[in-house]
C-alpha cells in the first residue's frame, strides 16, 4: 500500500518559494495500475520523485508498507528505492559509459538482487535487444535506450513500478511496446505500476487516473 | 560494480584523465628521482669511504687527500718520504699501514701502487679483507697488475692483457711507453672507486716516476733512455721525478738508459744486474751511485752496484691505516695534528660534514617538492571534483537505481585512486628508471657507485602520495555527494 497525504512541496524562486504540487491524499493498493495525468508543471515528476523518496515534500507524507518515507533518512530511502522501486526517466536515464549489459548489472547490483548474465540476457531477448548487449547505451536509439531503462527496472523485480513519461520521445510502435511491456510487468507480478504522462494514447491504457491541475490541485 | 562504473566515467574523458594521470606521474618521477639520487649518493659515499677510517697523506687540503684516495678523484697532494712511511708502520697505535701511490692511469682508470698487504687489509680487525682477487692472482712483481671488478666489466682489460701507463690523471697524457704492464688478476666488485682501480706493485710507480726528472743543461727526448752521463751522484730513496745530474736534464719518459761514469744502462734494465759489491732494496731504483757499471734494459730491482746503498723504501702518497682500536686511532690523531708534513683524516668524519652541507639543500628540495606534490593533487583532485559536478545528472541515475551516499562516494575513491594511483605508480617507474639510467651511464665517469637497489623512500613517496591523495579526495567527494543532484534529471 501507498499512501500520500497532504503532499506540498515547494521550490525556492528568488526570494519567495513557488508552491509546485500540492495532493490532498493519494491511495494506492498494491498491484494497481495508474496513469499520473496533467499538464506540464502540474507536478507530475516531482511527485513522482517523492514517492520515489529522491526528494522529500516540503511538507506532508510518503508511506509505503506502513513506512513513512518522508521522515526518513537518506540512506533509508535509497535501500528502499533500489530494493523497492523501478523507475524508468523520460529520457537520459542510463549510465551513458556504461554497455546496455552494464547498465542493467547495475540495476540488479544497487536493487540488492542478484541476476546471473543468463537472466539479463533472458530479460533483453523479451525486450528485443539482446543484440545490443555489448553496446555502449549512449550508442542507442530512443527508443533502444528507453527498453534498456525498462530492464534495467525490472531485473530487480520491484514491487512498485514508476515511469515518468516513458513514451514522450517515442513513435506509436515504440510507445505501444513499452507501454505493454509496464502492464504486462505489473499484471504478471503484482507490481504497483504509476506512468505519468499527459498522452491520451497512454492515458487509455489506465483504468485509474490521478489528475495534477498546473500549480497543482 | 561501483570501480566499473568509476573506470567507466573515467575512460568517458580519455584526454582528460590521461593528462591527470601524467601531471601526477611527472610530479612523482621527479620526486622518486632526486629521492634515489640522494639515497644513492649517501650510500655510495658511505661505501666508498668505509674502508678508510683513518688515511695519512701529505700536507693541504683534507678533501683533496680523500678524494684522491677513496673516491680515485682530483689530484694527489705530495707525497710522504720514506721515513714516514716507516714510522707508521712501526707505530704502536697502528695495526695495519697499506702504502699507496698515484700518479697514473690506464684509458682513465688510476692505478694505485701498493704492495700485497692491501689483500689482507680490512677497515676493522674483525672484518673481512677488503679487497678479494677473484680471478688469476694478486701481484708478485714490478708491473704485473690486478683490476678493479668494473674495469674488467667495461671491457678495458682482461688477465693476460698489457699495458703502457699514461702520466697523471687524464687518459690523453704521456705514455710512458718503456714499461709494460701485464694484468694477472681481477678484484671482486666492491661496489665503490677501487672497482675501478688498477692495482700495481707499488715499485711500479717508483721505476715509471723515475723517468721525469730534471738533469742539469740538457734535456732527454722522449724515449731517450738508455744514454747519458751522471757523474758520480746517488738518488735518494724514492727520489723518482726531480733530481740533479751535472748539467743536463732528462725529459719525461727518459728513463732507463743513459751513460753513467763508465758504464751505461741498457733500456729498461733495472732489476737484476751486477754492481761492485751491493745491493738495492726492493723497489730501490734509483737511489745509488753509478760509478763504473752498466745497467741493462729491463733490469731494476735487486741487484749489485757497486756504491753504498742501504735498504730504502720509496715515498708513498697516502697511508691506509687500521688502528688497533678507537682510542689508539684517536692517539693517531693527536699525534699527526702537530705533524709539520704530514696530517691524518678521517675520511667518513669529511663526508659526514659532506652530508650536513648537503642536507640543508635537501631540506630545502624535500620541502619543495613536498609542496609540488600537494599543489599537484590539489590540482587533480579539482580536476576530478569538476568533472564530478558535470557527471551529477549520472549521479541522479545512481541515486535513481539505489545508490547510497556511501556507495556514491565510494565512486569518487574509485576514481581519485584509479588517477592518482595510476600517475604514482607511473611516475615511480619513470623516477626509478631515469635514476637507473643515470647510474648505468655514469657507472664508469664517477667515483661513486649509485647502487641500484629497491630503495624504501621512493616507494614511500608512492604511498604517500596514493594516501594523501585518497584522503584528501573524500573532501571533493562529499561536497559532490552533497551536489542537488536530482535537479539535473
Amino acid at each position: 500500500m501507498l499512501v500520500l497525504n497532504d503532499i506540498h512541496h515547494l521550490y525556492p524562486d528568488g526570494e519567495t518559494a513557488r508552491e509546485v504540487l500540492t495532493l490532498p491524499r493519494w491511495e494506492i493498493a498494491d498491484g494497481e495500475q495508474w496513469a499520473l495525468i496533467g499538464p506540464s508543471g502540474s507536478g507530475k515528476s516531482t511527485l513522482l520523485h517523492c514517492i520515489a523518496g529522491l526528494i522529500t515534500p516540503t511538507h506532508g507524507t510518503v508511506t509505503i508498507d506502513d513506512e513513512c518515507m518522508s521522515a526518513a533518512t537518506e540512506e533509508v530511502r535509497a535501500r528502499r528505492r533500489g530494493e523497492s522501486i523501478g523507475y524508468v526517466l523520460q529520457q537520459f536515464n542510463l549510465l551513458s559509459s556504461l554497455t546496455v549489459m552494464d547498465n542493467v548489472r547495475a540495476g540488479a547490483y544497487f536493487g540488492r538482487t542478484p541476476a546471473s548474465d543468463g537472466e539479463i540476457t533472458e530479460l533483453l531477448t523479451q525486450l528485443g535487444i539482446a543484440h545490443l548487449a555489448g553496446s555502449r547505451s549512449d550508442r542507442l536509439s530512443m527508443g533502444e535506450q528507453q527498453r534498456t531503462a525498462i530492464a534495467r527496472a525490472l531485473i530487480k523485480r520491484p514491487r512498485y513500478l514508476i515511469a515518468d513519461e516513458p513514451t514522450a520521445n517515442l513513435d506509436r510502435d515504440n510507445t505501444k511496446r513499452i507501454i505493454d511491456t509496464l502492464l504486462d510487468y505489473s499484471r504478471t507480478t503484482g507490481a504497483t505500476l504509476i506512468v505519468a504522462t499527459h498522452d491520451p494514447a497512454v492515458m487509455a491504457h489506465f483504468a485509474r487516473q490521478m489528475q495534477l491541475p498546473q500549480g497543482g490541485i | 560494480m561501483l570501480r566499473h562504473i568509476a573506470w567507466g566515467e573515467l575512460r568517458r574523458s580519455p584526454l582528460q584523465t590521461a593528462l591527470l594521470v601524467v601531471i601526477i606521474a611527472l610530479t612523482v618521477a621527479a620526486s622518486v628521482f632526486v629521492a634515489s639520487l640522494t639515497h644513492g649518493l649517501v650510500r655510495g659515499l658511505t661505501v666508498a669511504t668505509d674502508p678508510f677510517p683513518q688515511v695519512i697523506g701529505a700536507k693541504g687540503s683534507a678533501y683533496q687527500l680523500t678524494l684522491n684516495t677513496v673516491f680515485l678523484q682530483d689530484r694527489p697532494l705530495g707525497n710522504l718520504s720514506a721515513q714516514t712511511f716507516a714510522d707508521v708502520k712501526a707505530n704502536p697505535n697502528v695495526r695495519m699501514a697499506v702504502p699507496l701511490a698515484y700518479g697514473d692511469n690506464y684509458a682513465g682508470y688510476r692505478i694505485a701502487g701498493t704492495d700485497e698487504s692491501i689483500f689482507a687489509y680490512a677497515p676493522r680487525p674483525k672484518d673481512a679483507p677488503w679487497l678479494r682477487v677473484a680471478q688469476g692472482r694478486a701481484f708478485a712483481a714490478p708491473f704485473e697488475a690486478v683490476i678493479g671488478a668494473r674495469v674488467a666489466r667495461d671491457g678495458a682489460l682482461a688477465i693476460g692483457d698489457t699495458f703502457h701507463s699514461v702520466h697523471g690523471m687524464h687518459a690523453a697524457g704521456h705514455v710512458h711507453a718503456d714499461q709494460t704492464y701485464t694484468v694477472v688478476g681481477i678484484l671482486a666488485p666492491v661496489d665503490g672507486p677501487y672497482d675501478q682501480v688498477i692495482l700495481t706493485d707499488i715499485r711500479s710507480i717508483w721505476i715509471a716516476h723515475d723517468h721525469h726528472h730534471d738533469h742539469d743543461g740538457h734535456s732527454h727526448a722522449a724515449g731517450d733512455v738508455d744514454a747519458h752521463d751522471h757523474d758520480g751522484h746517488s738518488h735518494a730513496a724514492g727520489d723518482v721525478d726531480a733530481h740533479d745530474h751535472d748539467g743536463h736534464n732528462h725529459a719525461a719518459g727518459d728513463v732507463d738508459a743513459h751513460d753513467h761514469d763508465g758504464h751505461d744502462h741498457a733500456a729498461g734494465d733495472v732489476d737484476a744486474h751486477d754492481h761492485d759489491g751491493h745491493n738495492h732494496a726492493t723497489g730501490d731504483v734509483d737511489t745509488h751511485d753509478h760509478d763504473g757499471h752498466n745497467h741493462t734494459a729491463g733490469d731494476v730491482d735487486t741487484h749489485d752496484h757497486a756504491h753504498d746503498a742501504d735498504n730504502h723504501v720509496g715515498e708513498v702518497t697516502a697511508i691506509m691505516i687500521q688502528p688497533v682500536g678507537y682510542g689508539e686511532a684517536m692517539r693517531l690523531a693527536q699525534q699527526f695534528q702537530s705533524s709539520p708534513d704530514a696530517q691524518l683524516v678521517f675520511p667518513a668524519q669529511l663526508i659526514i660534514r659532506l652530508f650536513a652541507l648537503l642536507g640543508q639543500g635537501e631540506d630545502v628540495w624535500r620541502a619543495l617538492a613536498g609542496v609540488l606534490l600537494l599543489l599537484t593533487l590539489l590540482i587533480v583532485l579539482f580536476t576530478l571534483y569538476l568533472a564530478g559536478l558535470r557527471r551529477l545528472r549520472e549521479r541522479a541515475v545512481l541515486r535513481i537505481l539505489g545508490a547510497t551516499s556511501g556507495e556514491l562516494v565510494r565512486i569518487c575513491l574509485w576514481q581519485n585512486l584509479f588517477v592518482i594511483g595510476v600517475g604514482a605508480l607511473v611516475g615511480y617507474l619513470i623516477g626509478t628508471a631515469g635514476y637507473a639510467l643515470l647510474a648505468t651511464l655514469t657507472a664508469h665517469k664517477t667515483a661513486v657507485t649509485l647502487p641500484l637497489t629497491l630503495l624504501p623512500e621512493p616507494l614511500l613517496i608512492v604511498l604517500a602520495t596514493i594516501v594523501i591523495g585518497c584522503l584528501a579526495g573524500l573532501i571533493p567527494a562529499f561536497l559532490l555527494q552533497h551536489k542537488d543532484s536530482v535537479t539535473r534529471l
